[in-house]
């Protein structure tokens, strides 16, 4: 469970040079600002949380238990409310704001976002089966091939891959590096690729596998 | 918030900053003076690579070109990225007259039949990129060599 999170924007990806002349492929987050709307607490909730607000949302866009909710924090009304769960009661205010400064160039940190949607896809490009012969009168291009014996058992395995929904679902990029901290800008840098579209909501916490030696 | 940055806009402008002012224009043909920065242990001290650019890839940030020479009697080739900041500084020490972009053809060639006739009306640059520090890198391999 992560210690630390905010909600920030992908906006896309570049290469950037380290000190050490080294291009790197990185991902570019706009970090928040995220304000905290409520607080989750062990003894009185079950759970430690922390529920964060990210992107404004104009007052017509509420419905009134929404409007309600962020009235009752005094804080502006956000597009994406999330929780993030937390492994220790953080001292966390109401009404405070997450921002880049967070996170550290050199830290670790997972990201949970939902990826692109593939639409229904065949076995080939869902599960990377080979394909059959395209020539010599052959009908097996696109075929499955075989999804088990015949009368033993006489059903299809639960769990057999086949076509079905791709992508659009929750994915986690786990341990990237944190390359660079923008504070004038509140943009993230993040070493390597991450769930989702451009301009896609993300979650951004500090690494569950963090480097060995290190707790 | 949400809306606070053009996607486009701020990627170009990282692109910017990570792209060096003043590097020269190089052109398939010129013979350079590439000061790359060498580690040996933990010092670091520059080493000159000259000889003639035979290829230019890429755009922006990870534009790359292809210097060759003859080291030795051996053909060496080595690529560098042109915003790297482990280039001091590229010399043109003159331009050829070529009609390739390309000039792959030179890696069968040697001696006189290697040679490139020189561009006559332009005059060789020297540009010495304005955003160099000294940093201090322990170790690293060069980003491409061969």
């Amino acid at each position: 469970m992560a210690t630390k999170g905010l909600l920030a924007k992908k906006i896309g990806m570049t290469q950037v040079f380290t000190d050490k002349g080294e291009l790197l492929p990185v991902t570019v987050l706009e970090a928040g600002p995220c304000v905290v709307i409520a607080l989750r607490a062990i003894q009185k909730d079950g759970y430690g949380a922390v529920q964060l607000g990210f992107g404004e949302a104009k007052e017509k866009q509420l419905n009134k238990p929404a409007a309600g909710h962020f009235k009752k924090a005094g804080v502006a009304a956000h597009r994406h409310v999330r929780e993030i769960r937390l492994k220790a009661d953080a001292s966390y205010e109401i009404g405070q704001a997450l921002r880049a400064d967070l996170f550290s160039a050199g830290e670790w940190v997972d990201v949970t976002g939902t990826t692109k949607g593939k639409g229904f896809s065949g076995q080939h490009k869902r599960h990377h089966f080979g394909r059959g012969p395209v020539t010599h009168g052959s009908h097996n291009i696109k075929q499955p091939g075989s999804i088990g014996s015949s009368s033993t058992p006489s059903r299809v395995y639960k769990g057999m891959r086949m076509a079905g929904q791709l992508g659009n679902s929750q994915r986690t990029t786990k341990h990237l590096k944190v390359v660079r901290v923008d504070l004038d800008r509140n943009l993230l840098l993040v070493n390597g690729d991450v769930p989702g579209h451009k301009n896609s909501v993300v979650l951004v916490s500090d690494s569950t596998r963090q480097p060995k030696g290190k707790k | 918030m949400l809306s606070l940055y053009a996607v486009s806009n701020v990627i170009t402008l990282l692109d910017a900053e990570a792209q060096r002012k003043n590097v020269p224009t190089l052109i398939p043909g010129d013979t350079v003076k590439v000061h790359a920065k060498v580690v040996e242990g933990t010092r670091e001290r520059i080493q000159i690579f000259e000889g003639i650019v035979i290829g230019c890839r890429g755009s922006g940030t990870k534009e790359i070109f292809t210097v060759r020479r003859i080291a030795h009697g051996v053909g060496v080739e080595r690529s560098f990225l042109l915003h790297s900041p482990r280039i001091e500084k590229i010399d043109v020490v003159r331009h050829g007259k070529v009609r390739r972009a390309k000039l792959y053809y030179l890696r069968g060639r040697v001696g006189k039949s290697a040679r490139i006739r020189e561009k006559r009306q332009a005059v060789a640059t020297t540009a010495v990129p304005a955003d160099i520090e000294a940093e201090a890198g322990t170790e690293t391999p060069e980003t491409a060599e061969s």
